[in-house]
C-alpha cells in the first residue's frame, strides 16, 4: 500500500521549511536521494520520524511510505530542486539508505543498516550499531563508533575511521587512511596514493591487509602480537620497532618476506609498492 | 516519475522483475525518451557481453602445473583475498559488474592460478621473528602483465570508455575532473607495476599488486558509468 502524505508549509523569506512527523516502525528503512545540500539524521528511541527540510519556495518534499520503505524525496514542477537542507530524527534502529549529488551527509546513533553514497560531499557517522556501507567520489569520511562491519569506498578524500569494532573493508585511489583504535578480526585496506596508517587490535585467528601503491604504510600494534606477518616492496623499505626483534635482510625489488611475532595466530599482509612499510610498537 | 526514476528501473526491467503495470508505464516512457532508451540498450549490451563472460570456462586449469614447481599439492589453495575477488554476478545496473567485475573474476582468478598462494609465513616460532622469503613460483606462463595487455581487458576499459564518453556531460564537471584524475593515478601505478615486471614475469607480489590495480580501475569506471547514467 502507498501513502503519500502531505505536509505542512511554513513560508520563510526565499526558503522554506518543511517539518513533518509521522509514526513508523522501528524496523523500517529510509530512503532519501539528494541533489544539493545536506542530509543529517540523528535517532530518538520513538516510533516516529521527524522530518524537517530547508528548501526553495517551489519545491515540495514528499514522504511515501510503501510498506516498511519511507521514501523522503524533493520534487520541484520544472528540473531538479536547488538545494535541500534536511535534519531527521528516526527510531533508533531504522535502517537508512542516503544519497547526494553534492550533499554532506551525517548520521549519528543509528543502530540499523546504513548505506551512505554522496558523489561531492562528505560522510561522517557516529555511533553506528549495525554494518555500514559508505561510497564517495570527492570528499572526506568519517566513522567514529561503529560496531558493526563497516565497507567504504572512496576515490579522492582522506578516509578517518576511529573506534570501530566490526570487521572493515577500506578502499580509495587518492587519500590517506587513518584508523585509530580499531578493534576488528578482519581488516583489508588499500589506497592507490595515499598513505595507511593503523593503530588497533591484532587479534587471534584475524586477517589484516594494507596496501598502497604510492604510499606508506604504518601498523600500530602490541608487542605481545601473535602474527605471521607478510611484507612485499618493489622500490620500498620496510621498518620495524626494535621491541619486535624483527631481522630483515636481503630485501631486493620485488622481494615478499614473511615472519612471525609470538604464535602466528593472526595473519597480517603488509604492501606498498615503493612506500615505507613500518611496523610500530603500539 | 522522473527521468531518473525511469533509469533507476531498467536493470529491473532487463531482468524481467518489473511487475505487469510498472513495466508497461516503463515502456511508454521509452517510447519518448531517447535518453532513458540508449541507456538500456547500453545496459543489454553489457549485459550480454558480462553473461557471455560469466559462462566460459577457464581456458585451462593451470594450477596443477604451477603446484608442481613450487613443490606442493596439486589442490588449489584458498584463495587469500575471498572479499575481493569472489564477487557475486548479478545483471543489475548497480553492480554494472558487467564488464568489470566479470572480467576481472576471470583474470583475477586465472591469474591466481598462475601465481599461486601469497607468501606463506614462516611456522610459529619464538623471537627473534624469523625472516622467510617468499615462494619462489618460477617462470609463470601468463599473469597479470598478459592479461593487461589483453583484449579481454582492453575491451572492458573501452567499452567502459564508451559509456563514460557518451554520458559525460550528465556528470558535474567536478566530477568528471575527479574521476579522470583518479583515472590517471591508476594507470601510472599499472604502468610502473607492468614496467617492474617486464624485469620480472614471475614475481608473485608484482602480480598481485597489478591485477589489483587493474581491478580497481575497472571497478571506478564502473561507478563512473553507474554515476552517469542514473544522473538527470
Amino acid at each position: 500500500m502507498t501513502i503519500t502524505i502531505p505536509v505542512a508549509l511554513l513560508m520563510l523569506a526565499s526558503l522554506q521549511q518543511t517539518d513533518t512527523t509521522l509514526a513508523v516502525p522501528p524496523s523500517a528503512r529510509l530512503q532519501l536521494q539528494n541533489q544539493t545540500g545536506s542530509i543529517k539524521v540523528t535517532a530518538w528511541d520513538r516510533n516516529e520520524m521527524r522530518v524537517r527540510a530547508e528548501h526553495g519556495t517551489r519545491d515540495q518534499i514528499e514522504i511515501t511510505v510503501r510498506g516498511s520503505v519511507v521514501e523522503v524525496d524533493a520534487q520541484r514542477r520544472r528540473g531538479m530542486p536547488a538545494f535541500v537542507d534536511y535534519e531527521i530524527t528516526v527510531p533508533r534502529t531504522m535502517s537508512l539508505e542516503l544519497s547526494g549529488q553534492e550533499t554532506e551527509i551525517a548520521v549519528e546513533g543509528v543502530t540499523g543498516a546504513i548505506r551512505a553514497e554522496s558523489v561531492e560531499g562528505g560522510v561522517t557517522i557516529r555511533g553506528a550499531g549495525g554494518p555500514v556501507e559508505v561510497h564517495t567520489v570527492e570528499g572526506d569520511i568519517v566513522i567514529d563508533g561503529a560496531r558493526g562491519t563497516v565497507k567504504v569506498e572512496g576515490v579522492e578524500g582522506d578516509i578517518t575511521l576511529t573506534n570501530v569494532g566490526g570487521d572493515l573493508t577500506v578502499e580509495t585511489t587518492d587519500g590517506d587512511v587513518t584508523l585509530e583504535n580499531v578493534d576488528a578480526a578482519n581488516v583489508e585496506v588499500s589506497t592507490v596514493d595515499g598513505d595507511v596508517s593503523y593503530h588497533g587490535a591484532i587479534k587471534d585467528g584475524g586477517r589484516y591487509g594494507f596496501s598502497a601503491h604510492s604510499g606508506d604504510i604504518v601498523v600500530g600494534i602490541p608487542a605481545t602480537v601473535n602474527a605471521a606477518v607478510s611484507v612485499a616492496t618493489f622500490d620500498g623499505s620496510f621498518e620495524a620497532d626494535p621491541a619486535f626483534k624483527v631481522q630483515v635482510t636481503n630485501v631486493r625489488p620485488g622481494r615478499r618476506f614473511s615472519f612471525t611475532l609470538g604464535s602466528g595466530a593472526a595473519r597480517v599482509e603488509l604492501e606498498s609498492f615503493d612506500g615505507t612499510i613500518r611496523l610500530e610498537r603500539r | 516519475m522522473t527521468g531518473d526514476q525511469w533509469t533507476a528501473r531498467l536493470s529491473d526491467y532487463v531482468d524481467g522483475e518489473l511487475a505487469a503495470a510498472e513495466r508497461d508505464a516503463l515502456e511508454r516512457h521509452l517510447a519518448g525518451c531517447p535518453d532513458c532508451e540508449q541507456a538500456l540498450a547500453d545496459l543489454r549490451r553489457v549485459t550480454m557481453r558480462a553473461r557471455a563472460l560469466a559462462d566460459r570456462p577457464p581456458e585451462r586449469d593451470l594450477w596443477p602445473d604451477i603446484a608442481a614447481r613450487i613443490g606442493v599439492g596439486g589442490v588449489a589453495p584458498a584463495r587469500a583475498r575471498p572479499l575481493r575477488w569472489r564477487r557475486p554476478f548479478a545483471v543489475t545496473m548497480s553492480q554494472l559488474a558487467a564488464a568489470a567485475g566479470v572480467l576481472l573474476m576471470v583474470g583475477a582468478g586465472a591469474m591466481w592460478l598462475v601465481v599461486g598462494p601469497r607468501g606463506q609465513p614462516a611456522g610459529a616460532t619464538g623471537q627473534p621473528a624469523a625472516v622467510a622469503p617468499g615462494p619462489s613460483v618460477g617462470p609463470a606462463p601468463a599473469g597479470a602483465h598478459q592479461f593487461a595487455g589483453s583484449v579481454a581487458y582492453a575491451g572492458a576499459v573501452a567499452d567502459f570508455q564508451r559509456v563514460l564518453d557518451a554520458n559525460r556531460s550528465r556528470l558535474d564537471t567536478s566530477t568528471v575532473r575527479v574521476i579522470e584524475q583518479s583515472l590517471r593515478t591508476i594507470d601510472r601505478a599499472i604502468a610502473r607495476a607492468q614496467a617492474a615486471l617486464a624485469a620480472d614475469p614471475s614475481d608473485a607480489y608484482l602480480n598481485a599488486h597489478l591485477a589489483e590495480t587493474m581491478r580497481w580501475k575497472l571497478e571506478l569506471m564502473q561507478r563512473a558509468v553507474v554515476l552517469a547514467t542514473r544522473a538527470s
